[in-house]
């Protein structure tokens, strides 16, 4: 053991998704070659987006202002909500620039393998909105694995009761893909293909 | 057709490198037991599967205290030459395939393009005597003749275990809340409708080929047929869709009492009959192992029918098994068929040279 300081810090990395043990140290002994002020720098930065960035308290995007800058935006179509799983596929809609309407992050899919039910997503929320707004078109846009499938099958049951359009992305998507990971073309031409759920 | 012209392997088994060439024509593997005969047939199909046909796990065909295996292969078809390779890293966890030299996201991706039969004589107890080993070597004819097959029992496979999982936590919940329970019938449904269509088309296309090839390789005349059992019956997918999600919903109580799925394809039977008796209640060892390798005939020639390609057929041990008037029928029925790759123990009786075997020594 180098240190116990190190260890720490190796130890703190390691629990970021998609570091290993070996990066981790590798992160860390890189840091150590650093100025202090690069590395103050650094961790300023971490406690700034930890302090600044919040949840949009109506579609859960991230944000720095209440409410975010997509749901505060009055050129936006305010008729229309994009159910997502990830903030992640969020930012990749936004990336082609195509979808001008508002967005809903359900923050996860329903699966029992993993402990999520219904009740851990941002479902109620979207039913608030459903009820307390403008909004006539509903647009799923789960991805295209069995659990993204059984999220859309789940909500368009809660959704009957309410007098909105809902339709589904079309699947032109790589299955069991992640949306996020999909490029802008394939994204672009799910949304134009959108059918009646 | 389509043939395997050379295969090399890293830590694979007994291997620790190996290399073989193979031509066209039919090769005999000939070697004294325990020099791993069976491990090179074992390597050719894992090239059609993307894992043993055997049911080996990945970690037990590594070659003992290696830590990687590679299987290298080139394939030739009339239109094309293309290498396939399989590597699996038990560190990782996780083994990756590549063809034409690019990697496959996933190894699924891999079936289909490349399309073998295996005979193999330790299947002939476990595989006829055992539902689920007979489940088994129907989704693998199914699956290596249409793409989207596979696609589907994945996810039956993954949307089956979810639903279990929610049987197992949620328990007399569901009964009060079964809108939680229905996305699960629906993707079930939907996906088990199409896996057994997809089954029975493959059964009927397959019956009379079983037939003919069990009455050319047995001295009796009995009368082979394959039936698929379920409580599904359907005329079309979309009736057997409905019936499914009938029984998905009104079993529902019953299921939460026993923790998992009643109805659907992974309960169904695939039973093996003889003049109306099902071989695996009555059947000699003689009558199993014909009925074994008719159904491995029809699979090939069936997947020449579906792909348009011939599939490589490979026997293991399969002569040294039966008696001299049973082989002597197999080996007058293998000039129909495409590359060919058997194995003997022993010097058998049979005059493999005289056949047009080309023999490799091991
Ligand atoms: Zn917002």
């Amino acid at each position: 053991m180098a240190s116990e300081a190190i260890e720490k810090l190796i130890a703190a990395l390691n629990r970021l998704p998609g570091i290993g043990a070996k990066t981790a140290r590798r992160l860390a002994l890189e840091m150590l070659t650093w100025d202090t002020d690069e590395v103050r720098e650094l961790a300023d930065l971490m406690v700034d987006v930890k302090t600044r960035v919040r949840r949009c308290s109506i579609c859960f995007n991230l944000t720095e202002v209440e409410p975010c800058s997509v749901c505060s935006d009055m050129r936006r179509d305010r008729s229309s909500v994009m159910v997502i799983d990830f903030i992640g596929d969020l930012l990749a809609f936004e990336r082609t620039g195509l979808y001008r309407g508002l967005y809903h992050v359900l923050d996860g899919r329903i699966s029992p393998l993993d402990g999520i039910g219904p009740e851990d997503l941002n479902i109620s929320q979207l039913l608030h909105r459903l009820r307390h707004g403008e909004i006539r078109e509903v647009i799923l846009a789960n991805g295209p694995t069995v659990e993204g499938d059984a999220t859309a099958q789940y909500l368009s049951q809660c959704l009957t009761p309410f007098e909105v359009s809902v339709t589904q992305i079309a699947r032109g998507l790589p299955v069991g893909s992640d949306l996020a990971l999909a490029d802008q073309v394939t994204l672009s031409r799910a949304l134009e293909g959108r059918r009646e759920y | 057709m389509m043939y395997v012209s050379s295969l090399k392997l890293t830590n694979f088994r007994n291997f620790e490198h190996a290399e073989f060439t193979f031509d066209q024509a039919k090769t005999a593997i000939w070697a004294d037991n325990a020099r791993g005969k069976s491990n090179v047939l074992e390597a050719l199909y894992f090239l059609a599967l993307a894992k043993s046909g055997r049911g080996a796990r990945d970690r037990d065909v590594l070659r003992w205290g290696a830590n990687y295996f590679v299987i290298d292969a080139q394939i030739e078809r009339e239109d094309r030459s293309f290498p396939i390779r399989i590597a699996y890293d038990p560190l990782v966890g996780k083994k990756q395939a590549s063809l034409a030299e690019t990697s496959l996201p996933r190894l699924s991706d891999l079936i289909g393009a490349f399309n073998a039969v295996l005979f193999s004589p330790e299947d002939v107890d476990l595989v006829l005597r055992e539902p689920a080993q007979r489940r088994r070597i129907l989704d693998i004819l199914v699956s290596q003749s249409n793409a989207s097959y596979l696609a589907d029992l994945e996810g039956y496979q993954r949307v089956l275990a979810q639903r279990n999982r929610l049987l197992k936590d949620r328990r007399s919940a569901l009964l009060s809340h079964p809108e939680q329970v229905e996305p699960w019938n629906e993707q079930l449904s939907n996906l088990g409708a199409r896996i057994i269509s997809h089954r029975l088309e493959a059964l009927n296309d397959i019956q009379n080929l079983l037939s003919e090839y069990y009455r050319a390789i047995a001295p009796t005349p009995e009368k082979m047929k394959a039936s698929y059992r379920s409580p599904i019956s359907m005329e079309t997918r979309d009736q057997g869709r409905e019936i499914l999600f009938e029984a998905l919903t009104t079993r529902l109580p019953q299921e939460v009492e026993l923790r998992y799925t009643l109805t659907g394809p992974h309960r169904d039977n695939l039973i093996f009959t003889l003049d109306d008796k099902a071989v695996h209640q009555f059947a000699s060892q003689g009558q199993l192992k014909t009925v074994l390798l008719s159904w491995k005939l029809a699979e090939a020639t069936f997947l020449e029918q579906q792909t348009g390609w011939r599939p490589v057929l490979l026997m293991d041990d399969v002569f040294s098994e039966l008696d001299p008037n049973r082989a002597k029928a197999v080996l007058n029925l293998i000039p129909d068929f495409g590359q060919v790759v058997v194995t003997s123990a022993r010097d058998p009786d049979l005059d493999f040279k005289a056949h047009g075997f080309r023999l490799l020594k091991l």
